[in-house]
């Protein structure tokens, strides 16, 4: 069965503009749609000739997985990839219709920004395809030792500090990795992450390799280069290679530091594959020169990125029609002054755009005691017609596993945390300590050791006052089901790490991990808890850091102050 | 692959597998059948565990099921309960969305 969907005639409210061709959102071409149909019509093949039992497990296994399609606890399940989560409102609709039609009615947004369906079939993935492709979307390289889904900054093309907009980058190496020939096999999966602002909301610091595009003195676009940083069993900080390497250059300076990895990444022991194993054992100075010698002996007019096109491209990321507005709308202030809840929201779920009068908008998908990442089918829709009609439909999905909508003017912010209210998407705890990062864990994972989630809607409702969240401030809380790390663990303020004790699930916790420009990996504690016993440890953690810290003091900064001690004392005196 | 499991108190197992159409977690039943749930399962005691998971084996070379192996369990007052968390989820559905919970039926 396919699915098609009908092309909208999209109006901006305020300027009634057509928005359905609006440049914030990279289109196909036809050699792009081209591909993606004949790629489709290769699995359906294949999955037949499973169905039929003309290929083995074994034979499809890589077939599968090379579509995004994996076999989870309970079902298949089909990793779709998000482009530097960005999404238009067509494409986030067809999410939702996806989610509706082929799967139990939701999808769970990930924290490498994509989107995951937990519910699916063999006997229906192609279809499932179809109708990604309809839409521009796959699930192609979500899976196996090849470039991933490269993630960005989810206010990229909108946040006021931004210098370089990292969606146009993003999309260059998008198109470079895509099927890339000599990188589809490489000793391990690859993870590329790129921020264009100074504040690193992208975690850099912790992929394989980590960009921070900037510009020189002289105006000029170019590439402060990171690699070797990584989660999961071995979690290490990236290194420095390069200070600023000029945009002409930088897809020949990527190419080299992939060509070293394929070359010398070692492919005998999975959990050594990863490039930061890489750069350790052969020692971080050795390392860049191995690069930078890579790098001497291609040819630079080869790899020459064309600035023609770099303008293409990033003409299809110009920015939208905004229309002028006051900075600070009367409408906006009465309403500030008028409604705390609204406030309250507007000062944890709101960050600062570029455009005076607008902000982006942070929609919470943790709503208290909820699952973290989850959305349901009419969310997804109803937050694509808000995205039409408030923030010329586009949307963003964050590491953090929350959607935004990038681009809303401040004297139309009431009407829509009005609309999103009803819909269970106006939770104002942004960077509070109920918005917080869980895998699926034990109950949807193969790779578990415990669950995730339930511990996250555990916490979210110890914490439910949001009085008291506000008065906690800012803590990240990251939760994995494993050690593999997809919950970031290694890098929230609280991280909780699920491990397997006989068949029993016990948590880990480390704390002063930080995924910012500021990168760190957490400490160890102590001992785990138990499930029942690791609410109580957070809460305890929590009160610890509210009893000591200075005025005005961030979780993190009284952490960096005062060291594990004082925590370790509170858990484990007396036992 | 099958996870290393723990052993039950008494030695009992059932055997599970994902249904290749679906991947939905199946149960080895009686009379060489697959059930959708685990109260339906063949309970297997030492000695008639080894030819059992043979026979279910059978299905998985027959391209209908993936991912054959034995889950220990315990059996108290016609409950099946598989020993370790990780089965008791994939026996009952996710822990945190229990309107999916698998039906009985
Ligand atoms: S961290 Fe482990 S349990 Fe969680 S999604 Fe990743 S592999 Fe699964």
């Amino acid at each position: 069965m396919s699915s098609a969907v009908t092309p909208l005639d999209l109006r901006d409210v305020n300027s009634g503009a057509a928005v359905v061709d609006h440049a914030g959102i990279y289109r196909y071409d036809e050699f792009d749609r081209q591909f993606l149909h004949q790629r489709v019509a290769e699995f359906r093949q294949q999955a037949e000739r499973r169905l039929a039992g003309e290929l083995t497990e074994e034979e499809f296994r890589p077939l599968r997985l090379m579509n995004g399609l994996y076999l989870q606890l309970h079902a298949y399940m089909l990793r779709v990839a998000i482009p530097y989560g960005v999404l238009s409102a067509t494409q986030l609709r067809q999410l939702g219709h996806i989610a509706r039609v082929f799967d139990r009615g939701y999808g769970h947004f990930t924290t490498r920004q994509n989107i995951q369906y937990n519910w699916t079939k063999l006997e229906e993935a192609a279809d499932i395809l179809e109708a990604l492709a309809v839409v521009d979307m796959h699930a192609i390289q979500t899976s196996g030792n090849c470039i991933r889904n490269v993630t960005t900054d989810e206010f990229a093309g909108a946040a006021a500090d931004e210098i370089v907009d990292p969606r146009v980058y993003g999309e260059i190496l998008r198109q470079w990795s895509t099927l890339h020939p000599e990188f589809s096999f490489l000793p391990r999966k690859f993870k590329i992450a790129i921020t264009g602002s100074p504040n690193d909301r992208a975690a850099i610091k912790v992929h394989d390799i980590g960009i921070v595009a900037k510009r020189d003195e002289a105006g000029e676009v170019g590439f402060e280069v990171w690699a070797g940083g990584g989660l999961g069993r071995t979690p290490i900080i990236a290194i420095k290679l390069r200070d600023f390497i000029p945009e002409s250059e930088f897809l020949g300076y990527m190419e080299a530091i992939l060509r070293v990895y394929n070359a010398l990444g070692r492919r005998d022991n999975i959990y050594r594959a990863r490039i930061k194993i890489l750069a350790q054992e052969t020692g971080t100075d050795r390392f860049i020169g191995l690069v930078e010698r890579e790098y001497a002996r291609m040819s630079r007019q080869a790899y020459r990125l064309d600035p023609g096109i770099v303008a293409a491209i990033a003409a299809h990321f110009a920015p939208p029609p905004f229309a002028d507005s006051p900075d600070e709308p009367a409408e906006f202030a009465h309403h500030l002054a008028e409604n705390t809840a609204f406030a309250k929201w507007v000062g944890a779920n709101t960050h600062a755009h570029k455009q005076p009068g607008h902000v982006s908008v942070v929609i919470s998908l943790k709503p208290i005691g909820g699952i973290p990442g989850d959305a349901s089918a009419a969310q997804m829709e109803a937050v694509a017609d808000l995205a039409e009609r408030f923030s010329f439909s586009e949307i963003r999905v964050t590491h953090v596993q929350n959607l935004v909508l990038p681009h809303v003017r401040k004297d139309q912010l009431f009407t829509l945390w009005q609309a999103l209210g009803p819909i269970d998407l106006a939770t104002p705890n942004i960077g509070m300590i109920s918005d917080i990062i869980a895998c699926p864990g034990l109950d949807y994972c193969a790779l578990a050791n415990a669950r995730a989630i339930p511990v996250a809607q555990r916490i979210s409702e110890r914490f439910a006052d949001l009085e008291r969240q506000h008065e906690i401030g800012e803590i990240f809380l990251n939760i994995s089901g494993c050690i593999n790390a997809c919950g970031h663990h290694h890098v929230g303020h609280i991280g909780i790490l699920g491990v397997d004790k006989k068949g029993e699930e016990f948590y880990q916790i480390t704390l002063g991990g930080s995924a910012t420009s500021e990168a760190a990996i957490g400490q160890i504690v102590g001992p785990s808890f138990s499930y029942d016993d690791v609410v109580d440890a957070v809460e305890t953690i929590v009160t610890t850091y509210v009893q000591i810290r200075s005025a005005g003091e961030r979780f993190i900064d009284t952490f960096k102050r005062v060291g594990l001690a004082p925590f370790k004392e509170a858990l484990y005196a007396g036992h | 692959m099958a996870k290393k499991v723990e052993s039950s108190r008494s030695g009992t197992v059932v055997v599970t597998a994902n249904r290749l159409r679906d991947g939905r977690v199946v149960w080895y039943g009686p009379n060489d059948t697959w059930v959708e749930h685990i109260a339906k399962a063949a309970i297997l005691g030492v000695g008639d565990d080894e030819a059992a998971l043979e026979q279910a084996q059978t299905w998985a070379r027959r391209e209908v099921v993936v991912d054959v192996y034995a889950v220990p369990v315990d059996t108290d007052n016609d409950d099946v309960v598989p020993v370790t968390m990780r089965e008791r989820v994939r026996a009952v559905g996710p822990s945190v969305r229990a309107d999916l919970a698998v039906t009985y039926i």
